[in-house]
This record gives C-alpha cells, sequence and structure tokens, in this order.
C-alpha cells in the first residue's frame, strides 16, 4: 500500500489508485470536468492539474497512478495559476448566460469559476457562436456553452452503444454535434442530459420553469404498473425527482455528491412521467456513497429485464413490446439545415 | 575526417528510385544478409544501439532502446509505423528521401521490422506528398516483385508486409500516438502517455513508430556497424543530420552535415551567408516549433542536441528558419500562431482555446489598433499554454513566439505602440482595423487589457488565497 502525502497530509491508499481519488481520500478536492469515474480518463479538460514533487510539467490528477512516497501540491501558486488558466480559456467563449440557464446552481463550471476564474475578462474579441441545434424533441443543446469535456460522447458509445454524436471539425471551432443534425437514437438518450457538467445539454421539458436550487429532490420509482415499455424501465428508472409544491418539473437520475451518476434512467422514465403517482418514493436510497466505476451497459440491462420478464410471464408470447425508438427520443432533429456546414 | 554522406548518399544518383540501380549501388544487401545469414533480432537492435542513433523526428529518443521496449514475448502482434507525416513548417527533408531515394527508406523499414518482429508495417504519408507517395508505393511494389517483401521472404520463414496510408492533411497526426489513431480509423489526436507505445500503440499492440530519417540510416549502419557510424558527431549526439534550410538564405536546400558541425561555419560556408549579403536577425533552428535564437547564440553552438540545447534552443526536426534584418518578427510570429491555431487538434483546452486567442491577439496587433498591455497579456497567455497540454503541439506555438518576444522586445513593443513594423514601416493587416465599426470591437469599448492587479484582488474572499487551504471535498455555504 503506496503512502502518499498529499498537501501535507499522509494517507495510504491501494496500489494503482489516482492522484484524484487519493486525494478524495484524504478530503481534498480536486476539481474535474472530463473526468468521470464510468469512463477511462481522457484528460483534456486539464483542470485536475496537480504538482508532484520531482516532475518537471504539472500532472494531471485523474490519470496519473500514485507511487510509493509521492508528494503532491493541490493547493500552491503554481497549481492554482494553471487551473487559473485553464478556467479562463474554458470561459473565453462561455455566453455567461447563467440567469437563463438551467443549469445554474449545479453548474461544475459555475462552482470552479468562482473559485478558480479571473475576477476579470480578458477577451476583447467577439465571442465564437454556433448556430443552435437540438438533439431531437426532448434534449436542447446550446453548444456555445460547450466545454468540450466529451462525456456525452463517451457515454454514448460506451454504455447506450450509439455512434451518432461526436466531434466535428477541428481546433476551437471544433463542435460535438450529430451529423446532419439527427436526434440520439436510443431509449437512453436523455443521460447525456445528466452527464453534461454544464448547461450545454439540458432538458426541453423543465427549460425555463424552474430553478434547480428550488426543487426539492426525492429518490424514487416508476411503479410497475405505470411503465409502458418495461423492458428499458425496469432498470432503468430509479429515477430523483425534482418536486416544487408538490409538483414534479423534472426526472434526473440519483447522482452522488460529486455529482455522478448512480445509474442510468431510460428516457421512458425521465420524459413520460409527470405524474405522482406513477411514482413510488424512496426515501431512504443511498444517494451519497461516491460512485468509482460505471454501472452495466444499456444493452445488458434491457436483456437482463427482457429475460426476466420472460420468465415472469409479462411479455406477450416472449415478443418485445417495445414502442419503436422513434416515439421516445428520436424525433427528427429540428430542421436539416445542410447548408451550415458551408457556413 | 572527411564529410560524408550517410542518408543522402545514392540521391543524386540517377535512377536511384528504381530498384535495378538501388541494388548496383549495394542495395538489399543488407535485408538478403540478415536474412540469410538469420541474425538475431536482437543483435540487430543492439547494432543501433551501440551506434548512438537517436531518433530524428524531433524529440531525438534513442532509436535502439525505443526498440529493445518492445516486449519480446507479447502474445500480440507487433507493429512498425514509419512516420512521414512531414508537416512541420520548415522541414521539407523526409520529402527528399521519399521521393528521390524510397528503397533506402524501405530497407530501413524492413531491418526494424525484423529487429522488433514486426510482420506488418505501415508508411504513414503525409497527404500532400502525392509524389513521394506514389515513389514509395512503386517502390513496395518493386521490392514485393523481387520477393523482399511477402510471405516466407528469400526463404527465411519471416512475413512481411508493407502498407502505405496518406494522411488528411493534419498536422498533429505527426505526433506519434496521434497518428495510430489516425491509423486506426479515428480523430487524429494524442493519446495520453503512458502507456507508451512500444507496449500499447496500433490497435493496443506494441508499436514502433519512427521518422524517415532515423529508417534510412538503418542499412547503413547495419551495413558498416555502429562503430563506423559513431565516428560522426559527438559523443552523445552520433551520426549525421540532415538540415532543411529555408528563409532569407544565400542557398536553401536539405543538407546532411555530421552532428556537432559548428554553426558558423555551416551559416557562412555551406549556406553562403544570407541573401544579398544582409545580416542575419534571428534564426530557428528546429522546425517552426522550437526556440528562436539570436545570431550570437547561434553561432555559438555547434549542430548537435545538446550543444543547441545548451544555448537556449532545440534541434528539433532540423528544419532551420532564417530570419535577415529584413524580416518583422510580429509578422511572423502571426503566421506561426496562425499555423498552430488552424492546426490545434481541440482535444485539451489550453491548446484548443489558447492559440486561436493566441492568434486573434496578434492579428489585432497586425491591423494597427493601439493596444496597451497587449504584450502582457500574450506572455501571460502563453504561459497558461506551456506544459498544460497532453501533447507537445500546445507548447509550439508558445516556444518560437513567447522567446522571439523575449529576445526582440523592442520590436513587438512597437508595433503594439505604433501600430506598424518597425522594420517595414508598414500595418500588413491595415484592412482588418476599422474603428468605424464598434461591433468588431466589444461594445466600442476603448481597447485596453486588464492589468494585473485588477485581478489580484482578491473577489469577496472566495478565489485566489491560497492560505485557506486546500479544497475541502464539499463546500458548505453559509448563509451570511
Amino acid at each position: 500500500m503506496p503512502t502518499v502525502t498529499i498537501d501535507g497530509k499522509q494517507v495510504e491508499v491501494p496500489d494503482g489508485l489516482t492522484i484524484l481519488w487519493a486525494a478524495r481520500k484524504a478530503g481534498v478536492n480536486i476539481p474535474t470536468y472530463c473526468y468521470y469515474p464510468w469512463f477511462a480518463p481522457q484528460g483534456n479538460c486539464r483542470i485536475c492539474l496537480v504538482e508532484v514533487e520531482g516532475v518537471g510539467k504539472l500532472q494531471i490528477g485523474c490519470q496519473t497512478p500514485v507511487r510509493d512516497g509521492m508528494v503532491v501540491h493541490t493547493n500552491n501558486e503554481r497549481v492554482f495559476k494553471a487551473r487559473r488558466g485553464v478556467m479562463e480559456f474554458l470561459l473565453l467563449h462561455h455566453p455567461l448566460d447563467c440567469p437563463i440557464c438551467d443549469q445554474a446552481g449545479e453548474c461544475d463550471l459555475q462552482d470552479y469559476g468562482y473559485k478558480y476564474g479571473f475576477p476579470v475578462g480578458r477577451n476583447r474579441h467577439l465571442r465564437r457562436t454556433f448556430p443552435k441545434t437540438d438533439y431531437g424533441e426532448k434534449i436542447s443543446k446550446e453548444m456555445n456553452r460547450c466545454i468540450h469535456c466529451r462525456r456525452c460522447i463517451r457515454l454514448a458509445e460506451d454504455y447506450m452503444g450509439v455512434h451518432h454524436i461526436g466531434m466535428l471539425n477541428r481546433g476551437d471551432h471544433s463542435e460535438i454535434g450529430s451529423y446532419i443534425e439527427a436526434a440520439i437514437p436510443s431509449g437512453w438518450a436523455g443521460n447525456v442530459i445528466d452527464i453534461c457538467p454544464v448547461g450545454a445539454l439540458t432538458d426541453k421539458k423543465m427549460r425555463f420553469s424552474a430553478r434547480v436550487w428550488d426543487l426539492e429532490h426525492v429518490p424514487a420509482r416508476l411503479k410497475e404498473s405505470a411503465m409502458k415499455d418495461p423492458v428499458k424501465c425496469r432498470y432503468g428508472s430509479e429515477a430523483m425527482l425534482g418536486l416544487y409544491r408538490g409538483k414534479i418539473y423534472r426526472v434526473t437520475a440519483r447522482m452522488d455528491e460529486h455529482r455522478v451518476m448512480k445509474s442510468m434512467i431510460c428516457d421512458e422514465a425521465r420524459f413520460e412521467h409527470y405524474d405522482l403517482d406513477d411514482w413510488i418514493i424512496e426515501e431512504d436510497a443511498d444517494i451519497t456513497t461516491p460512485v468509482e466505476s460505471g454501472p452495466r451497459p444499456a444493452r445488458e440491462l434491457e436483456e437482463m429485464a427482457r429475460k426476466e420478464l420472460e420468465e415472469e410471464g409479462k411479455l406477450n408470447g416472449g415478443r418485445v413490446e417495445s414502442p419503436p425508438p422513434s416515439e421516445i427520443s428520436s424525433a427528427p432533429g429540428t430542421g436539416m439545415d445542410l447548408g451550415r456546414q458551408t457556413e | 575526417m572527411a564529410l560524408e554522406k550517410i542518408v543522402f548518399k545514392g540521391i543524386d544518383i540517377p535512377g536511384r528510385t528504381e530498384i535495378s540501380v538501388y541494388e548496383d549501388g549495394g542495395g538489399y544487401a543488407q535485408w538478403k544478409r540478415v536474412l540469410s545469414e538469420k541474425i538475431e533480432p536482437n543483435e540487430l537492435i543492439e547494432t543501433v544501439k551501440a551506434s548512438g542513433l537517436r531518433g530524428r523526428g524531433g524529440a531525438g529518443f534513442p532509436t535502439g532502446l525505443k526498440w529493445s521496449f518492445v516486449p519480446a514475448d507479447s502474445p500480440k502482434p507487433k507493429y512498425m509505423l514509419c512516420n512521414a507525416d512531414e508537416s512541420e513548417p520548415g522541414t521539407f527533408k523526409d520529402r527528399e528521401i521519399l521521393e528521390k531515394d524510397p528503397h533506402q527508406l524501405l530497407e530501413g523499414v524492413l531491418l526494424g521490422s525484423y529487429a522488433i518482429g514486426a510482420n506488418t508495417a505501415y508508411i504513414y504519408l503525409r497527404g500532400e506528398f502525392v509524389k513521394g507517395w506514389k515513389m514509395v508505393e512503386r517502390a513496395i511494389a518493386e521490392a514485393r516483385e523481387a520477393g523482399y517483401i511477402g510471405k516466407n521472404v528469400l526463404g527465411s520463414g519471416f512475413d512481411i508486409e508493407v502498407w502505405t496510408h496518406r494522411g488528411a492533411g493534419a498536422y498533429i497526426c505527426g505526433e506519434e500516438t496521434a497518428m495510430i489513431n489516425s491509423l486506426e480509423g479515428k480523430r487524429g489526436e494524442p493519446r495520453l502517455k503512458p502507456p507508451f507505445p512500444a507496449v500499447e500503440g496500433f490497435y493496443k499492440c506494441p508499436t514502433i513508430v519512427n521518422n524517415v530519417e532515423t529508417l534510412a540510416a538503418v542499412p547503413k549502419i547495419v551495413e558498416n556497424g555502429p562503430e563506423w557510424y559513431g565516428q560522426w558527431g559527438t559523443e552523445k549526439s552520433k551520426g549525421t543530420k540532415l538540415w532543411s534550410v529555408c528563409g532569407h538564405v544565400a542557398r536553401p536546400g536539405v543538407y546532411e552535415v555530421p552532428l556537432g558541425y559548428p554553426a558558423q561555419k555551416f551559416f557562412e560556408e555551406d549556406l553562403g551567408g544570407c541573401w544579398n549579403g544582409n545580416k542575419l536577425k534571428a534564426v530557428i533552428p528546429g522546425g517552426s516549433s522550437v526556440f528562436a535564437m539570436t545570431p550570437d547564440e547561434f553561432f555559438a553552438c555547434n549542430l548537435d542536441y545538446e550543444s543547441i540545447a545548451e544555448h537556449g534552443s532545440m534541434l528539433g526536426s532540423g528544419g532551420m528558419i532564417i530570419f535577415d534584418e529584413t524580416a518583422c518578427l510580429v509578422e511572423a510570429s502571426t503566421v506561426i500562431a496562425h499555423f498552430y491555431a488552424h492546426e490545434s487538434c481541440g482535444q485539451c483546452t489550453p491548446c484548443r482555446e489558447g492559440c486561436g486567442w493566441v492568434l486573434r491577439m496578434f492579428r489585432d496587433i497586425e491591423a494597427g489598433q493601439p493596444q496597451p498591455g497587449a504584450k502582457d497579456v500574450l506572455l501571460d497567455v502563453m504561459d497558461q499554454i506551456f506544459g498544460a497540454t497532453i501533447c507537445p503541439l500546445g507548447d509550439s506555438i508558445v516556444m518560437p513566439i513567447k522567446s522571439m518576444m523575449e529576445k526582440f522586445p523592442e520590436e513587438f513593443e512597437y508595433y503594439i505602440r505604433e501600430g506598424k513594423s518597425m522594420v517595414t514601416g508598414k500595418t500588413r493587416l491595415a484592412q482588418l482595423a476599422q474603428p468605424d465599426k464598434p461591433e468588431n470591437w466589444r461594445r466600442g469599448e476603448p481597447f485596453d487589457y486588464p492589468r494585473e492587479q485588477d485581478y489580484k484582488t482578491s473577489f469577496k474572499g472566495l478565489a485566489h488565497d491560497l492560505s485557506r487551504g486546500p479544497e475541502p471535498l464539499f463546500t458548505k455555504f453559509e448563509d451570511e
């Protein structure tokens, strides 16, 4: 068991742990954007830079494994300046429209912007803007707010099994999108809303209707009688309701205190059930233990559910009674503006 | 010691691109010898290691040592990748080899593949090298016909296939892990290291990526032995190096000189000094992505890895760019910034956002807008990029521009203050300055940058206060 020193605190951690988790064990938070425990670290946001004694360059906390006797600083001027620099770059083209952004209040960019950002802006140029394109009729995409962490791409590829979103273009005009603005053809597409650390992907149903700090968050599960598509909902309805004055304003996945999703929820649970009678409230659900690894991918969950439902005789003649995906999330995009590419 | 060419030895022989001419000059003899004598791959690696050959692509990592990192007992297939994606501004040495002597490169690829036990080799060419690609394709076809490539080569039981792959015009694909991604069919973006490609590279298999010039030197080393190769160069930088010289110089071109050759002699005797007898102003010795040198620094150094590093720059890929007194370094910086802003892949934050910002600031300076404070902000932004990125592309924009700004500060200060070049007396992008169009400048504010004291002050005690200790896991906001 290597012993590492993080900001003067000695901790003993298991072999192969990253600096990020060692620091969390020592009670020190290292800010992250692109890191998500569900995926292999990608290291492209660079906000988690820390100083390791004896190593010339700053190292990323989310990927660098600990070694015995490692001395890590997360709170000195060099690290602070690097993080401030990364924050400045991330906010360079950010519209700073927090007052009208649905993510405000639970936005990583806001939190770390207050902690590490410049109090003044040094950009003297027009901001880069993108035309607004959405993922279907349920998910709003505001590319101007995006910080290019690529969590949504990795979620779609690794957990939904769809390869329909990716990076377009290169450099500072690179853009996350689906080719010809199609929706994400998966019954689990709404999870990109929860995985987005900023307000780039938001729930269109909840749009402009409530502020997250007004909502009361209640863990709940969909009643079996209310499920239209039990194959997805059986393992995809462990949700969190956002209530305001007894009315559901939004449904999200359950998250731990680092705002990491406990599991995925299906699009039916997220978008279709806004009646409290459809839900069973689970007050004692565990929402504090930090998530350290990803859940099963959507396909496996569906197969498990299908097998169980067949055994219970709840599927008609063993056939899956699943509504076609177009009814749930993959309605065509807001318009196939093919001319945009040549703009 | 006579000046002997190693990589460029046969480059001027007419018809060298044909296999018969190459074989007449002793070509493929080493490949045949290695296969017929069944020389141990380890022996080959030791030969290259002892020769002191270092990677000529930029980093200068010892080639033999790199080869020895390939795990010999790995059950996975191994791959040999030749990096011919030469896109660095000012570098054009590999193009000469690809177009004029592709067989020598091919023999190096074959020997390297044999040494690391790879049965498949790829030559990743820059997409714009159409002629080079045709030459290499023809060389591969000829070698295949002659039986040097294929299954059970020359009855030795060793299988080798060589393929070419043309890039689609991305500079970043010259970075080895980005090249591997590109070959796999993904976006050409660098990967995090470790794991290094020698352990986990192409399709997660052990992979060696070598530069064209490195591999082209291998047949000669195998032929004549490491001691012969080691007689040129210095103790740590052995052999010869190709220098592609461009800019305001009397005789530009590709030169092969031993490492450790005095820079002043090279510049004055071989290159013939600056053109029209002008005075030398600055030199970027290793392609556009290394520190610029003043004439004093340049003339004091020898052309090898250590000496150039000692005098404040890097050998890099050997693409020497010469600036004479008529060159405006602000304009040169804009060109360099434009290149890196255009080629940034968009993966990690500092390079993606920073390179474009640096370019926009330089465009403003060149448009002739007076903007006090721009120099400090530029230097600060470049400091924020440097060392914070995944691959060295972020560093590459900083090194030439920052070194020029530090070594020739008066030129930059003059352009920022006066709105025109100190050298040419002109404003290069005057047409971009449209002060009557306030939408070009944010809300028509007076063009100024905040000073450092503006953002040093703490904002309600929330930020910029290191004395508050490391960030706690969960911040509890108390009602104030």
